[in-house]
């Protein structure tokens, strides 16, 4: 009887030790992509997905800084205004990344040298067959990432680097 | 050792294993206390049952419709079946779930989630889904909202997902394990601190794409069609909140507005509308114009109330005993809460 009970209980253990290693997978948040789209600022490269920290020290106190936490008090969105840009930051318990850059005048350029005020045909030059259009924006992507530029009378009226729309 | 014997042992076995299970499982799952968001769908079965109208949707159903505010004023029998981030597969499941319970004569659905169109996050998708009860429409959101990362089996045994927290459980994590008082009233999550807008919100972020989800925009058409089905009117609305992260776009509005002129359904987009309803951005937000606090909630749903009454023609219940009685009880809780938390 004592063997039989043995058998029962440990068996039991084996389905609970199991059950626990199956839920032992790791979970991890979607790495950044890397995307090869950027802009140097102060002296910093700004890129979608990089995370935040180092930058924000790196590029000293924002114009104005806007926080916005999510519903279920499980992170926040945080906008920093610059001189030249805004950043967009996403803030979660893993830390925190950049979502989302947007360039506000012609001090800044991407990677490319692209800046605002400049010419349709340059970016398109810089940055080849357009991926997108609209007539009213030329839109690029790589990888995860995306970079927009917003087209008025033919020259660029606006830059953005984010992440595709999910 | 006779075979009867052996069985027995072993059916006791079995029973005692799963006992211990069912246990850890109700010890390690999130109770939701600190985020209270995350407690509200399960509460709604201990009041299913006899409400004319019933909201659906993200925050900005549960921060800015107070059903005791309805009742109080206008007779409105109602229920918010909202949730963080509800996305609007998982409003068309709880809705689908929601009929099986009653026969509202309307369902208010808010629009603002139709700018998600993929699964976005555990976290938010657990507030929704694990206070569903079991049903083949939980089965279905579950399916609909899992991200890659998540698997199914995780939802049913709870367990499996959250057994880590085993080692992180709180005197809360035994305190509520078996029962938890209620966090909302009628599904409102009342919030009574103040924190005012100090300026006015201009714009949300540029977006890639400006065209509301295809996926989000069929279930929209399906929940359209649920209610029709069921008798139920379906009222869209659009909160009064407008803050740069939660931006509503006149693109989106454009499409929402030809859809409902399309269907035939009545739309109601209160930011335009915020002078009229009387929110004073400086004393009815208790996070700096993203969300109401309970005095802009009460407003916002005296204004529609009234239009729910007259262009809705949904009943004033007052005078019916049975339904007024269980309404004391929630206008007697709603006001204890309302008072304790100002003293707060």
């Amino acid at each position: 009887m004592k063997r039989s009970w043995m058998a029962v209980f440990a068996l039991g253990l084996a389905v609970i030790l199991s059950l626990s290693l199956f839920g032992c997978r790791k979970t991890e948040d979607n790495e950044a992509s890397g995307g090869h789209f950027s802009v140097q600022y102060k002296g910093v490269t700004l890129e979608i997905g990089q995370p935040a920290e180092e930058v924000l020290k790196a590029l000293s106190d924002p114009v104005s800084k806007k926080e916005i936490g999510d519903c279920g008090g499980l992170g926040a969105q945080v906008r920093y205004d610059y001189s030249s840009l805004i950043l967009y930051v996403l803030e979660s318990k893993d830390g925190a990344v950049i979502d989302q850059i947007t360039l506000t005048d012609d001090l800044v350029a991407t990677e490319k040298g692209i800046c605002i005020g400049d010419s349709q045909d340059k970016v398109k030059e810089a940055y080849g067959n357009v991926i997108q259009s609209d007539g009213s924006r030329l839109v690029y992507t790589s990888g995860d990432n995306q970079l927009i530029f917003e087209i008025k009378d033919g020259k660029v009226s606006g830059i953005d680097l984010m992440q595709i729309t999910q | 050792m006779n075979l009867k014997k052996r069985i027995l042992i072993a059916v006791c076995a079995i029973l005692v294993i799963t006992l211990i299970l069912s246990f850890l499982q109700l010890l390690v799952v999130p109770k939701y206390r600190s985020n209270p968001e995350g407690a509200m769908i399960g509460e709604y079965y201990d009041q299913a049952g006899g409400h004319d109208v019933i909201f659906v949707g993200d925050c900005e159903v549960y921060e800015s419709i107070v059903p005791a505010t309805l009742w109080e004023e206008y007779g409105i029998s109602s229920y918010v079946r909202g949730s963080a981030q509800q996305l609007v597969w998982q409003s068309y499941y709880l809705l689908e779930e929601t009929f099986r319970y009653e026969k509202p004569r309307a369902v208010v659905f808010n629009v603002l989630a139709l700018k998600y169109g993929t699964p976005q996050s555990e976290a938010f998708n657990r507030m929704t889904l694990d206070g569903m009860k079991w049903s083949t429409s939980k089965w279905k959101a579950i399916q609909a909202s899992m991200t890659e990362e998540e698997h199914f089996l995780d939802y049913v045994f709870p367990l499996l997902r959250f057994h880590s927290r085993i080692t992180q459980l709180t005197a809360e994590d035994f305190q509520y394990a078996f029962d938890a008082p209620a966090v909302s009233q009628s599904g409102y999550l009342m919030q009574t601190n103040i924190v005012p807008m100090t300026e006015a919100e201009e714009e949300g972020r540029t977006l890639s794409d400006y065209t509301l989800p295809e996926s989000a925009m069929n279930y929209l058409e399906q929940m359209r069609l649920l209610c029709e089905k069921n008798g139920a009117e379906l009222i869209l609305m659009k909160a009064p909140t407008n803050s740069w992260a939660y931006w509503w776009y006149e693109e989106w509005e454009e499409q929402i507005c030809t859809y409902a002129e399309e269907k035939n359904l009545s739309y109601y987009n209160f930011i335009p509308l915020c002078e009229e309803i009387g929110i004073d951005w400086n004393t009815d937000t208790y996070d700096a114009g993203v969300h109401l606090n309970v005095y802009g909630a009460e407003k916002l749903s005296r204004y529609f109330g009234a239009l729910l009454q007259s262009a809705h023609h949904i009943p004033d219940r007052r005078s019916e005993a049975e339904t007024s009685a269980r309404w004391q009880e929630r206008m007697d809780a709603y006001r204890k809460q309302k008072i304790q938390l100002e003293k707060e």
